[in-house]
């Protein structure tokens, strides 16, 4: 492989770069090397230079003074006694030692003059390849239409190459023209990769990041940003627990590397265009151009005590383009959406038939109320979304900016519930004194109005009696149950609106003092506000004493950043290359809000909008509350990015950071990293081999933190709360509510990463392997403790530990790259192991937690953490069998289980340990299709809907599933007991998806229409699984994971889209 | 260049000292040291506040029959009251059972739940005794000792419910300790002799009036209580002490015995003549730990019935064998127990209609009329939703909210007289006279119409159980039960639904668990 050693400037704008090629400009530079005065003319006019460093000594002093020339000009005057040759195209000035005096001008007869066209792999045209007749320094290079002509020998062969592309060979034979492909040089090592407060080109990684652009989008009706990359990393995984609409979560849980953690918080922090804990249920999916998943400590360290749960990086749009120009793209789309999965119970019919059906073995009669009611299709609808986006983008280099507007309109699977969303998003870029002062600004507006309805209704509709009718004909007053709410009744008798906008907005400005040296500040707030309003009619109460009730409540939070950034790149000659960053912090987070309540009104006329005319506030009964509160983070931080050789390269890091939340005895934490990376590929005994295009091994440790939840936990407090009666008024008592802890501290993560990239086969096949080891410790619980001496019988404090260690595989592969014909596969695996090591100090003692709840009439916890075995084990009785008579769980011996304590065991687990993704993509000319699945296992499911009424013990007056009618154990009979927390209700939840599939066809056009793409697509298609509930993606988060909560969770739902898009020049 | 670098280092140090406050600033709550450092006598009712405040966890709390309170624990663990499983209803993993038939662990809530209780209770005087010795503090001296008084009169209570329930517990009376400082076990004696001094040096310093505040005549009866609970806690009969403590309530000519028996549970009880320490109630002012026994007991459907705002939860009941003793006259029971068919309001609040019917809860009972009867006939489920007579001392007012305004009635004229006749008993070795009999006969006569024949108490008649039968038809639903039966010798011997002996260990509950694993210097009980 002919060794290149290239110097690649402007990378780290070179997606912002806009250029002109009729751009005059304008240099003073007086005594300058050539190096320096090309930055200067990138700086004006936005070009990327590509050169050998052998061919041009950018060391060589120049003076330059013109007014208002074009490139050509000043160009001429900068290379005066080198002897190169340039090309300009695009914004890339291709320098090439000249070869015109070395061309033997022979006109011999031998001689054939051939002529060829050199494109890529989709068809364009690469102008300044060089074509070389191999064994010679004679050649030429392609023009500006690629092609190029060359007199060469019968027999000989000559080489084409191309910066970023693979060098390629070519046999002389008979003809005279030639077409030559050149394939890209693994084009993913010179991808740019966004890293904390800085970018990389992806061969100089050294920690483990994915990053994911947007054709590596999940497509379809995707509403949050998190949801375009499931399935698609390995070690993220991103489960969509809920159908709601209405939440601005999307209903999206996200875990990274396992449980690290025993607060539930498993929230990594999310990076929006450079600002730290931004939110991302104002961003659109449509404007994300980029996400980066920071995973390892020596990745995250640098954001300090919010990197334990790893970074996602979210980059947004810019309005940057290559030529001074207007682009409007649209897309569009429409969909619509069916329950994924429904719960079988009994209708009306087959209801009364159960006495006779079961034999009278199970049941001696139902109560028949006389009715038939379909009641899932009361309150079911079918949600018909759409989606319409327009990005308008413009400008030059100097001068640029991009608009975007997105609608949004979401139904929900449940009658009255759905969401409307605007979002409006202006971005600006302005440079100036030659690109040494740069602004920025970005203000983004979001406003949504939803409608909310309660998720318990849907298994209300699983427990109700399909005998009963939804009101009594007569009164019209609403059909009442013990076990249930009445469905109907919920969804159209009780109604929550939600008004909320996101408003963010920020600026930075970047000044260039000497080259190289960046200085920027950023300013940014976001800022929410929402109000939200309920009211329940007269109806809903069935005429009882509370006529209509109100709940009103409003909540306001604000993130404020200052940041204060540099960064400043060397190079020593080609071996050293050192990029230092050097950055200050300043985060405020303020919330507050408030709520009332009030009931008895006079008319349902006026809904929730004249709350203070309920008499229950005459009356002393309604309420009212409010809160404020408020955190900090301020932190320093430097990085020091260093390259040898090319071929090693570190990065080290610290990041020292305090928050308000800590204790006043440890405000600030340092939060260390260091990462190094081999590229073996580019030794010199690697050279030889041919099909090996880049292999680096890296290992990273780094040390991150996470905050408390809340703030306030150092800090004695007192409330006021617990009116008592006092010389005959009652009075409010006041007094301390908690236990502070002024040596409350952040927990600590340690890890260690240790992964290796790989490229074969001119990128044919690539992917990385990561191995990683993190501990946690000081785990923020809550411990128990005496009273007294203490005020209250719990504190939190930084005791516990927890380990995680796992592996990570990605494997890419393009079995077809041809023009017209491309086929990628992309998969990934993880597996982790989680394993809770400590628990107690000498101070606070714990032995194990019992956590999780079965609900009534059960009332056992259902989870234990005990150290030495993994968080989210499921603690309950074994059941082996059952009675003959069905009223009785039997133990592996055939004994009756007695339910005591002391016989509990570890039943399964809820959180999956390992997951599989695999991605591909076809195109076919103007077709392009995708499909992406995912795999996720070794993990149980607690079916609590079918542990508290798959038993025939609590009688005919309600609805059952039809898998009541499923014999257990093989014994002749039926559940018979009462509900009780046995493993036959735990089941295997391993399950395979067919996450999304997408259809597309591209028109191109000459004029106006750039290109037009149509396509179908479905998202959560299909699921393989041998879980009976809705969809075995439950919940995984907290201590009690793995449990499918009845009457908390929205059903989730399968969509069908259709979209356009449009791109207009 | 190095004059470039060495400015911006220094600008960028400047950045990142400019700006490194993390102050926390605390908005909807006191910062507490702010808080106390500006004390003014304005703030000194809501400061002592919690003293009195506290004491509602005694039987209050929505969740209090599961956590444990000292109302649900001292009568759930006796003869007259049960939680019985009712189908898949109040099963909760067998915390009932196993109080009703002493069988608790040591990790159930019910046992740690009120020691967290009496413990914070002690604790937040132990924390305002430390206030108040502060003479910094803008108080005068009479205000000063009257409030300290009060205290610690609030604190030997504590003491008392400490070492009626565990016995033997640490006693903590600083507040200042240092860092890291874990109590030790101190014998049960001590802990009778310190809350014995305490009360006895605090009487002379009380206010004579108050309602619901630690006055001299309830700090008197608390002293009287723990004098005739003496012989059995200490080993050391104070009967004596006992009858002179009760003859000063008696002399003061403050309190009065109601004509009505009901009068003293009524809604607005609060004037009624025979209460000396009542925990007061409000369904609008207090509503974070509601008085709620009418939730545990009535089937949800007696909200039509009782014309109620609130819906109930249907459990706890009267345990039939007891219900049965009363005399067919006896008004108390119906004024304590609520019987018979339940009756629908017609979808009309306050209307009252047809018969309502049970739901199933064990599904052969579905169809069966709600009618509460006295009987229990458990299967492998429990015992039917309609079973059982319901607790129905405490009005519950048509229209009432899950919190009842009722305020609980810790102590009554009705029991100086019980006191007194038991003390007077028990020092003439069980052998009643004259003026025992008179003394009960006194509180009985008012709940029967004709009081005579073998409605009235002969001396003859009293013997232990005929003594615990007194005190259960007159102070049932009341809290002290299991006191009772211990002071009488019957609580691990007597038999009811889930017990028919334990062992005489039972007496004490553990120290929890959690507070062991929390506290290396405290000593188990003997026997567990």
């Amino acid at each position: 492989m002919k060794k290149f050693t290239l110097i690649l400037i402007g990378v780290f704008f070179a997606s912002m770069v806009v250029f002109s090629q009729q751009k005059k400009i304008t240099l003073n530079l007086n005594n300058v090397t050539v190096k320096e005065a090309l930055e200067a003319i990138k700086k004006t006019g936005g070009y990327t230079y590509w050169f050998e460093a052998k061919d041009l000594d950018i060391t060589q002093k120049v003076s330059i003074n013109v007014v208002s020339k074009n490139i050509d000009e000043i160009l001429v005057l900068l290379f005066n006694g080198q002897k190169v040759d340039y090309t300009i195209k695009n914004g890339n000035i291709v320098i090439r030692k000249s070869d015109k005096k070395n061309i033997p001008i022979q006109k011999k007869t031998e001689l054939n003059k051939i002529t060829g066209l050199v494109t890529d792999s989709k068809g364009e045209p690469i102008i300044g390849a060089s074509v070389i007749l191999k064994g010679s320094n004679t050649g030429t290079i392609t023009n500006i239409d690629g092609t190029f002509s060359l007199d060469v020998q019968d027999q000989s062969e000559i080489t084409i190459s191309y910066i970023g592309y693979k060098q390629t060979f070519l046999k002389i034979g008979k003809t005279n023209n030639y077409k030559i492909i050149l394939e890209e040089d693994s084009k993913e090592l010179d991808e740019i990769v966004v890293v904390g407060y800085g970018f990389l080109k992806k061969g100089n990684i050294t920690s483990s990041i994915s990053s994911l652009k947007r054709e590596d989008f999940i497509q379809g009706d995707v509403t949050s940003p998190v949801s375009l990359i499931k399935g698609k990393v390995a070690g993220l995984m991103v489960t969509k627990t809920s159908g709601d609409p209405t939440r601005n979560d999307g209903g999206v849980q996200i875990m990274l590397r396992g449980v690290s953690n025993l607060t539930g918080n498993q929230q990594p922090l999310i990076v929006v265009d450079g600002i730290a804990g931004a939110s991302l249920d104002a961003i659109s999916p449509d404007d994300v151009e980029s996400i980066d998943v920071l995973k390892d400590g020596s990745a995250a360290a640098i954001y300090g005590t919010r990197g334990n749960n790893g970074v996602i990086i979210v980059t947004t749009k810019k309005g940057a383009s290559n030529k001074k120009t207007v682009n409007v793209d649209y897309h569009g789309y429409t969909s619509y959406e069916t329950i994924s999965n429904r719960i079988q119970t009994f209708n009306a019919e087959d209801f009364l038939k159960l006495p006779e059906t079961t034999q009278g073995k199970a049941l001696n009669a139902v109560t028949n109320l006389g009715s038939v009611t379909d009641w899932f299709n009361t309150i079911y609808q079918t949600p018909i979304n759409q989606n319409h986006n327009i990005s308008i983008r413009g400008g030059d280099a100097a001068s640029n900016v991009i608009m975007t507007i997105n609608y949004q309109e979401q139904q929900g699977i449940l009658k009255n519930s759905g969401k409307e969303q605007l979002q409006v998003r202006l971005a600006a870029n302005q440079s100036m004194w030659n690109g040494k002062l740069r602004f920025y600004g970005n203000a983004v507006g979001t406003i949504v109005n939803s409608t909310y309805a309660d998720p318990s209704n849907y298994f209300n509709t699983l427990l109700v009696n399909p005998t009963a009718s939804i009101k009594d004909a007569t009164t019209g007053v609403y059909t009442l149950f013990q076990d249930s709410s009445n469905p109907v009744q919920e969804i159209n008798e009780k109604n929550t609106d939600t008004k909320w906008d996101r408003f963010s907005l920020n600026g930075k400005i970047t000044f260039e003092p000497i080259n190289n040296l960046n200085l920027s500040a950023v300013g940014s707030t976001e800022r929410f506000q929402s109000i939200e309003g309920t009211f329940a009619t007269y109806q809903y109460y069935n005429g009882d004493a509370n006529k209509g009730e109100v709940w009103r409540s409003s909540k306001f939070n604000e993130l404020k950043t200052f940041e204060f950034l540099s960064d400043y790149s060397l190079a020593f000659s080609d071996v050293h290359k050192v990029t230092f960053l050097l950055g200050y912090s300043y985060q405020e987070h303020n919330w507050e809000g408030f709520s009332l309540y009030n009931y008895n009104f006079p008319t349902e006329l006026l809904s929730y909008n004249k709350p203070g005319l309920g008499l229950a506030l005459k009356d002393g009964n309604a309420s009212m509350d409010g809160y404020k509160a408020q955190s900090k983070l301020i932190s320093g931080f430097a990085r020091i990015n260093y390259s040898l050789k090319d071929k090693y390269i570190a990065a080290v890091s610290v990041r020292r950071e305090g928050s308000s939340k800590f204790g006043v005895n440890h405000k600030w934490g340092l939060f260390p990293s260091i990462s190094t990376g081999w590229k073996i590929s580019k030794e010199p005994f690697f050279r030889s081999s041919k099909w090996i295009d880049e292999l680096k091994i890296r290992a990273g440790y780094g040390v991150t933190g996470a905050e408390p939840n809340d703030p306030y936990l150092s800090i004695n407090r007192y409330s006021y709360s617990n009116p008592v009666l006092s010389d005959g008024s009652w009075i409010w008592g006041v007094g301390p509510s908690v236990n502070n802890n002024p040596d409350l501290r952040w927990e600590t993560k340690k890890e260690f990463n240790l992964g290796i990239d790989y490229s074969f086969i001119k990128g044919r096949i690539s992917g990385s392997i990561d191995l990683y080891n993190r501990r946690t410790d000081d785990l923020i619980y809550t411990y128990q403790v005496p009273v007294p001496p203490n005020l209250v019988s719990d504190i939190y404090a930084n005791v516990g530990s927890i380990t995680n260690s796992g592996i990570e595989v990605l494997f890419s592969t393009i079995p077809i790259q041809k023009k017209n014909f491309v086929w990628n596969i992309t998969t990934n695996f993880s597996f982790n192991h989680n394993n809770l090591d400590k628990l107690s100090n000498d101070m606070y003692q714990r032995d194990f937690l019992e956590t999780g709840a079965t609900g009534a009439p059960i009332q056992k916890t259902t989870h234990i953490v005990r150290e030495g075995e993994p968080i989210g084990n499921f603690f309950g009785w074994k059941s082996s069998s059952i009675s003959a008579d069905g009223k009785n769980w039997l133990d592996a011996n055939g004994n009756v289980i007695t339910f005591e304590n002391s016989n509990r065991e570890v039943l399964g687990n809820g959180i999956p340990s390992f997951q599989m993704g695999i991605s591909s993509s076809i195109r076919y000319k103007g077709f392009d299709g995708s499909i992406s699945l995912r795999g996720v296992g070794g993990f149980q499911i607690l079916n609590q809907y079918r542990m508290l009424w798959e038993t025939f013990m609590k009688g005919g007056n309600h609805n059952y599933p039809l898998s009541i009618l499923n014999k257990p154990y093989g014994v002749d009979t039926y559940v018979y007991t009462a509900p009780s927390y046995v493993s036959y209700y735990i089941e295997n939840g391993d399950y395979l998806k067919i996450d999304n599939v997408t259809i597309g066809y591209t028109f191109k056009f000459q004029k106006y229409v750039e290109k037009l793409r149509l396509y179908v697509s479905g998202l959560n298609l299909y699921t393989l699984t041998g879980y009976t509930g809705v969809d075995p993606e439950v919940n995984m988060l907290g201590l009690s994971p793995g449990i499918d909560q009845i009457g908390s969770i929205y059903p989730s739902t399968r969509s069908f889209s259709f979209g356009v898009q449009l791109s207009l020049f | 260049m190095k004059k470039i670098i060495s400015l911006y280092l220094f600008s960028f140090l400047l950045f990142l000292s400019s700006c490194t406050d993390l102050t926390e600033h605390v908005y909807d709550q006191l910062d507490g040291d702010k808080f106390l450092s500006g004390l003014s006598e304005r703030d000194m009712a809501s400061i002592m506040a919690p003293v009195y405040g506290d004491m509602r966890v005694l039987y209050a709390g929505f969740s209090a029959h599961q956590t444990g309170s000292w109302f649900y624990t001292g009568e759930e663990t006796g003869d007259i009251q049960i939680t019985p499983r009712r189908g898949g209803a109040w099963y909760d993993g067998g915390v009932f059972e196993r109080l009703n038939g002493h069988t608790w662990t040591v990790d159930d809530k019910l046992v740690l739940g009120p020691w967290q209780q009496f413990y914070k209770g002690v604790n937040d005087c132990n924390r305002l005794i430390y206030l108040f010795s502060d003479s910094t503090l803008k108080v005068d001296s009479t205000k000063r000792i009257l409030l300290m008084s009060e205290l610690k009169v609030a604190r030997a209570f504590w003491y008392y419910c400490l070492v009626d329930f565990y016995g033997n517990v640490p006693l903590v009376t600083n507040y200042n300790v240092p860092k890291g400082f874990l109590p030790k076990t101190s014998p049960r004696d001590s802990i009778f002799n310190f809350c014995v001094s305490e009360i006895s040096n605090a009487i002379p310093n009380l206010q004579e009036d108050g309602y619901a505040k630690w006055n001299k005549y309830a700090a008197t009866h608390l002293l009287a209580r723990l004098y005739l609970n003496s012989e059995v806690w200490t080993g050391k009969p104070q009967y004596t002490k006992v009858d002179s403590l009760c003859k000063i309530i008696m002399n003061s000519g403050k309190y009065k015995l109601e004509s009505n028996y009901k009068n003293i549970f009524v809604t607005d009880n609060q004037y009624s003549t025979e209460i000396i320490f009542a925990i007061p109630n409000d369904e609008i002012y207090h509503v974070s730990e509601p008085f709620l026994p009418h939730l545990w007991s009535f089937h949800w459907k007696t909200y039509s019935h009782l014309m109620t705002v609130t819906k109930y939860w249907g459990g706890m009941c009267g345990e039939p064998a007891f219900i049965n003793s009363y005399n067919i006259e006896d008004t108390r029971k119906a004024k304590s127990w609520l019987w018979g068919q339940q009756y629908d309001n017609l979808g009309v609040f306050g209307g009252k209609g047809a018969s309502m019917l049970c739901e199933g809860w064990r599904p052969d009972d579905a169809g069966k009329p709600l009618d509460y009867e006295n009987t229990f006939t458990p299967n492998s489920q429990g015992v039917g939703e309609q079973e059982g007579v319901r607790m129905f001392k405490y009005e519950v007012k048509p229209g009432a909210l899950s919190c009842l305004s009722n305020d609980f009635v810790l102590f009554r004229y009705a029991d100086v007289y019980f006191m007194r006749a038991e003390a007077l008993w028990r020092k003439n070795n069980k052998v009643a006279t004259s003026i025992v009999v008179s003394l009960l006969n006194e509180v009985r006569k008012r709940s029967f119409t004709d009081y005579r024949g073998d409605k009235v108490l002969l001396t003859s008649q009293l013997d232990d159980d005929r003594f615990l039968k007194e005190y259960g038809w007159e102070f049932c639903q009341e809290g002290d039960r299991r006191q009772e039966l211990i002071r009488f010798g019957k609580f691990t011997t007597y038999k009811w639904m889930n017990h028919t002996s334990s062992q005489p260990y039972r007496v004490l509950f553990p120290i929890p668990y959690q507070e062991l694993v929390a506290n290396p210097n405290l000593v188990q009980n003997p026997g567990y």
